[in-house]
């Protein structure tokens, strides 16, 4: 049986998400080498858009939400979206999810996730408070 | 699939268009009209020239049932919230330019737009996972050493 290119990538997201889903179930990040702190902030001490997703993730199906949406704001509200996404691919293969939104809004999503980059590395209230686990690490490193 | 009347390009189980409102027939029911006239001799793309992908050029009345083009979206923000990769960013921008080209009928444009933030998320989620490896050895090997 051959498998079309989109079924494929439908395939491997798919099973990306449960892999992670089934590894925070039973996992804590950062505990394990199975689930590594990210490589770039372990690098460069920054924090990429998706630094705490993992973390929100292993909050979230414990059913701490506040503490699921400290960790990643922004992947926190985008999760059901891709959710979405990801069961119209699997009932619907020729429905063209998301094709008639407009690009504007693609693109706003798209500066949405740099501003949010750039925001949550201020050391500096209230931006802060954007980095995963909502706490001002930083700022607070700073001031002593 | 492609509205008759205004063009609009609809969902697949759409009964009627979302722009303009006119029906849209499922592809069992659809009766080409007899032409009235000699079809012009259909265009073969040079040899060695680009693939052709381009449409059948769009007849009031006829409506054109063409094959979705995805965008890839979802694992565009896949990409970019869960492999931490700036991958994903140019999977979102070539997302838009799938809607864009889509919004403006411009069918072989999104399909080439659709192809490359296939190829480009392929990317993603195959790098994210040979860096997850990787750095899951090099934890591994510490956790092992102390």
């Amino acid at each position: 049986m051959r498998i079309s290119a989109d079924r494929g990538i439908t395939i491997v997201s798919t099973l990306a998400v449960a892999a992670i889903v089934s590894a925070v179930c039973l996992l804590r990040p950062g505990a394990t080498f199975l689930l590594p702190p990210c490589p770039l902030h372990a690098l460069t001490g920054l924090y990429c858009p998706g630094c705490g997703s993992t973390r929100m993730l292993h909050h979230l199906v414990r059913g701490e939400l506040g503490m699921a949406f400290r960790d990643n704001p922004l992947s926190f509200m985008t999760l059901p979206v891709v959710l979405y996404g990801l069961v119209r691919q699997w009932l619907q293969p020729n429905s063209g999810v998301f094709t008639r939104i407009r690009p504007g809004w693609i693109m706003a999503f798209g500066v949405i996730v740099i501003a949010f980059a750039v925001a949550r590395n201020i050391p500096a209230k209230p931006f802060c408070r954007l980095a995963p686990g909502g706490e001002c690490r930083a700022a607070l490193v700073q001031a002593h | 699939m492609f509205c008759p009347q205004c063009g609009f390009n609809n969902d697949q189980q759409s009964r009627h268009c979302s722009q303009c409102g006119a029906a849209l027939q499922p592809p069992a029911a659809i009766q080409p009209p007899v032409p009235q006239y000699p079809a012009p001799p259909p265009q073969y793309p040079a040899p060695g020239a680009q693939p052709y992908y381009a449409p059948p050029p769009f007849q009031p009345g006829v409506p054109v049932i063409l094959p979705p083009v995805p965008n890839y979206m979802t694992q565009a923000v896949l990409v970019t919230l869960f492999c931490c990769l700036p991958l994903g960013i140019v999977g979102i921008i070539r997302a838009g330019d799938v809607n864009k080209r889509l919004a403006a009928n411009d069918y072989a444009g999104a399909l080439a737009a659709s192809k490359s933030a296939r190829s480009i998320l392929w990317w993603g989620f195959g790098s994210g996972l040979v860096i997850g490896i990787i750095y899951a050895l090099v934890q591994f090997a510490n956790v092992a050493n102390h």
